[in-house]
């Protein structure tokens, strides 16, 4: 069900999630489940979701395995803006520095949609790649969340944010 | 009369339910896909059917696709130029009510204009 129909849309006031968790890919999709009840009905839900997917599937594929580090994530949302937060220790320098560059040229375009198509046209010409390189345009583009971050020695932080629309009467 | 075969190909929270009769086949995409690797799961099958002797057409119906991650474009990219190869029309309808649908499918669509026979269009076939 899409949110906004039949059961109405509902802006939370007041969510606040904050856990930790081993970088294992299958672990993912029961933390975003387990959220699933709390903000189904949210305007945000759907880009919520996809965001939630793409940060963690990111954060697992770069997290640093030796010694294993807790990915830290929250997701809060207030009556101006739902906030995800993913934090992880990545395995190499480079990857962080390949991270910041994708969200730096993301934010530095003026249009997030034509960097989106480029890359689309990349992957039709090759779709073998390691890398699909598309989850951090499809937050921005698709879900319609900024995305911001912070770097420390070997940790990266991703910080997804969408301001929530103002309704009436609210 | 051609006997219309079905098939649900089942990982995780995916399914891919397959109708196939004779020349024709109907993919509907149920779930989630959210696999680390969904193209172990995907690519196979989809490479499978594009193979299928006599087959002339497929429709790709994609409405009831809940979530799909990023990993999972480059299968559909795959398939798309499997059919180009083998002259098959496909039409591959997205649900206009999702929001990431309506982007994810466009920008597809957007490539498709120029594989002959593949179109990407918004529809509500499913119920």
């Amino acid at each position: 069900m899409r949110a906004g129909e039949s059961r109405g849309v509902f802006t939370l006031r007041n969510l606040d999630i904050v856990a930790e968790m081993e970088p294992v890919y299958e672990y993912v999709h029961d933390l975003i489940e387990s959220l699933t009840h709390v903000y189904e009905n949210h305007e945000h839900y759907e880009g919520a979701q996809l965001a939630l997917y793409e940060l963690f599937e990111n954060a697992v594929k770069y997290s640093a395995s030796s010694p294993p580090e807790k990915i830290r994530f929250s997701f809060r949302v207030n009556h101006l803006q739902s906030c995800i937060m993913i934090r992880n220790k990545c395995v190499s320098i480079e990857n962080i520095s390949a991270l910041t560059r994708a969200i730096d040229e993301i934010n530095m375009s003026p249009e997030g949609d034509t960097l989106y198509q480029a890359r689309m046209r990349e992957l039709f010409e090759n779709p073998y790649q390691d890398r699909v390189r598309l989850g951090l345009l499809r937050i921005v583009v698709e879900a319609g969340f900024r995305l911001r971050y912070l770097k420390s020695k070997k940790f990266i932080e991703v910080i997804a944010i969408k301001k929530n629309q103002l309704r009436g009467g609210e | 009369m051609t006997t219309a075969v079905k098939n649900t190909h089942t990982r995780g929270l995916l399914k891919i339910h397959e109708t196939h009769d004779g020349s024709n086949v109907i993919l509907e995409w149920e779930g989630k896909s959210v696999d680390k690797n969904p193209g172990d799961f995907i690519n196979p099958i989809l490479a499978r059917i594009a193979e299928y002797p006599d087959l002339k057409k497929i429709e790709v119906d994609l409405t009831q696709l809940q979530q799909m991650n990023s990993s999972t474009m480059p299968s559909l990219i795959i398939f798309m130029k499997n059919l180009e190869r083998n002259s098959v029309a496909a039409d591959f309808i997205y649900s206009p009510d999702s929001e990431w649908q309506r982007i994810s499918l466009q920008m597809l669509a957007n490539l498709a204009k120029i594989i002959p026979g593949i179109k990407v269009f918004p529809g509500n076939r499913a119920v």
